[in-house]
């Protein structure tokens, strides 16, 4: 016998347990999912009761002078379901119906649990609570939101970018320029919308982003083009000219060439027909769009030279010499 | 006074909606998708007008609107729109998008809206 210990009991026995602990792992995966689902069937019908009653108090509706209390003494996973909705109508409205949410969200000891959960060990948890203190938009909060940009967790800090959006300022575009700067995994669809929303809401921030045209990080001063291009006010054409003319990096030439394709005027032309000779092809192609975006009377001097110069990665995209006026 | 159809994947937004243009005296029917405003639209031809969100999930609201038109259908549009998709809505107009209103949104001005919009008739 080659296992002499190896006997039909002993086999049967591990059988048994084997089969034991695929069915207690089965049990297990059972037993969660249902709970899970009984969890979110609970959450569903608490929605389905508290969505209503939270629509008519954001409209204020005057058939119901006890729906107030009725949503602010709400306790316990109803109260829960409460704040969530609540808060979720905050992403749609303005206007008195925000107003009237928030200081009920207030009331209702809302933002205290919130800045309370901001400083758990759990990032997944700081990061909700940041989000959501971003829906608020309290001034009390705009520190510990700025704060949170710098959290040692990647989620919280994008999730504080954003939510920076809400507390507009120089203070806050250098946050989230900080953020950037320091090389942060966060996506650079967050750091720009959050400084376009800051930069629409408020001249510092504005004033702040323009600065960032200088800024020593190459990323920072691309997505202050970018952004300011987004802002799309032509007064910062000459700003964007000049990047394109002399920044060293073929990211930033893009991001400028890119704004001036959507801010562009007759000023700006002499710093396109620059970036039209760039040894970068992407930088050259944005140029000529952005020659390409202007009045054709405004721009058909340096097509025309563009055209004679025949480079063969931007001729297919000139229009023919017979459609520039003055031809 | 007017049947309204209220399309919009957040049912917390859709609520509201359809409260607010409820309250202003209209019918309001409310869908949470594109395709579901397809098959209310074929069941209830006397809805006058639509507040149709522009990011719903598989046909968006300008894709809703593009097959509305193409259908032959004078329905009226106000599209809902965040702020950053601003730029969309020269593709929304030019599907047949009547006037559009951008979230966040004050409740009296989309009921403002919608009155200007029946008004046109």
């Amino acid at each position: 016998m080659i296992l002499p210990w190896l006997t039909p009991h002993l086999l049967v026995t591990v059988l048994v347990i084997v089969w034991l602990l695929v069915a207690l792992t089965v049990a297990a995966i059972l037993l969660s999912h249902a709970a899970r689902v009984r969890t979110e069937r609970s959450q569903h019908a608490l929605d389905e009761a508290a969505r209503p009653l939270v629509a008519r108090f954001v409209l204020d509706d005057p058939a119901d002078p006890g729906l107030r209390a009725t949503l602010r003494d709400a306790r316990g996973a109803f109260g829960d379901r409460v704040d969530e909705r609540l808060l979720a109508v905050l992403e749609g409205i303005t206007g008195e119906g925000r107003e009237r949410t928030v200081a009920l969200l207030v009331d209702r000891g809302h933002p205290a649990r919130l800045r309370r959960r901001a400083r758990s060990r759990r990032a997944l948890i700081r990061a909700a609570a940041i989000r959501r203190l971003g829906r608020l938009a309290l001034p009390a909060d705009a520190d510990l939101v700025r704060r949170a940009t710098a959290d040692r967790a990647p989620v919280v800090s994008s999730v504080a970018a954003r939510a920076l959006a809400a507390y507009p300022g120089a203070a806050s575009a250098q946050a989230v320029l900080d953020l950037l700067r320091a090389g942060a995994s966060v996506p650079q669809l967050v750091v720009v919308n959050s400084l376009i929303g800051q930069g629409e809401a408020d001249e510092d921030a504005l004033a702040r982003i323009r600065q960032g045209l200088e800024d020593p990080e190459a990323r920072v001063r691309a997505a202050c083009a970018q952004v300011l291009g987004e802002l799309t006010s032509t007064a910062d054409a000459p700003l964007l000219g000049e990047l394109l003319r002399r920044d060293p990096t073929a990211g930033v030439q893009l991001a400028a060439a890119g704004a001036l394709r959507r801010v562009g005027r007759a000023g700006a032309v002499p710093a396109l027909l620059e970036g039209t000779r760039s040894a970068w092809g992407p930088v050259r192609l944005q140029a000529l769009q952005a020659l390409l975006a202007l009045p054709r009377e405004v721009a058909a001097p340096a097509l025309a030279e563009v055209a004679r110069r025949g480079d063969p990665l931007l001729e297919p995209l000139l229009p023919r010499p017979a459609d520039l006026p003055g031809s | 006074m007017a049947h309204v159809l209220a399309v919009d994947d957040d049912p917390d937004i859709l609520e509201l909606v359809a409260l607010k243009l409820r309250s202003a005296g209209h019918t309001v029917t409310t869908a949470g998708s594109g395709e579901l405003a397809r098959d209310v639209l074929a069941a209830h031809p006397d809805i006058e007008l639509a507040v149709v969100d522009h990011m719903l999930p598989g046909m968006t609201g300008v894709d809703l609107v593009r097959a509305l038109r193409a259908e032959g259908s004078d329905l009226r549009v106000l599209m809902l729109t965040a702020r950053s998709q601003e730029r969309d809505l020269v593709g929304g107009f030019s599907a047949g998008v009547d006037d559009y209103l951008t979230k966040p949104f004050s409740p009296r001005e989309l009921a403002v809206r919608v009155r200007a919009l029946l008004d046109r008739r």
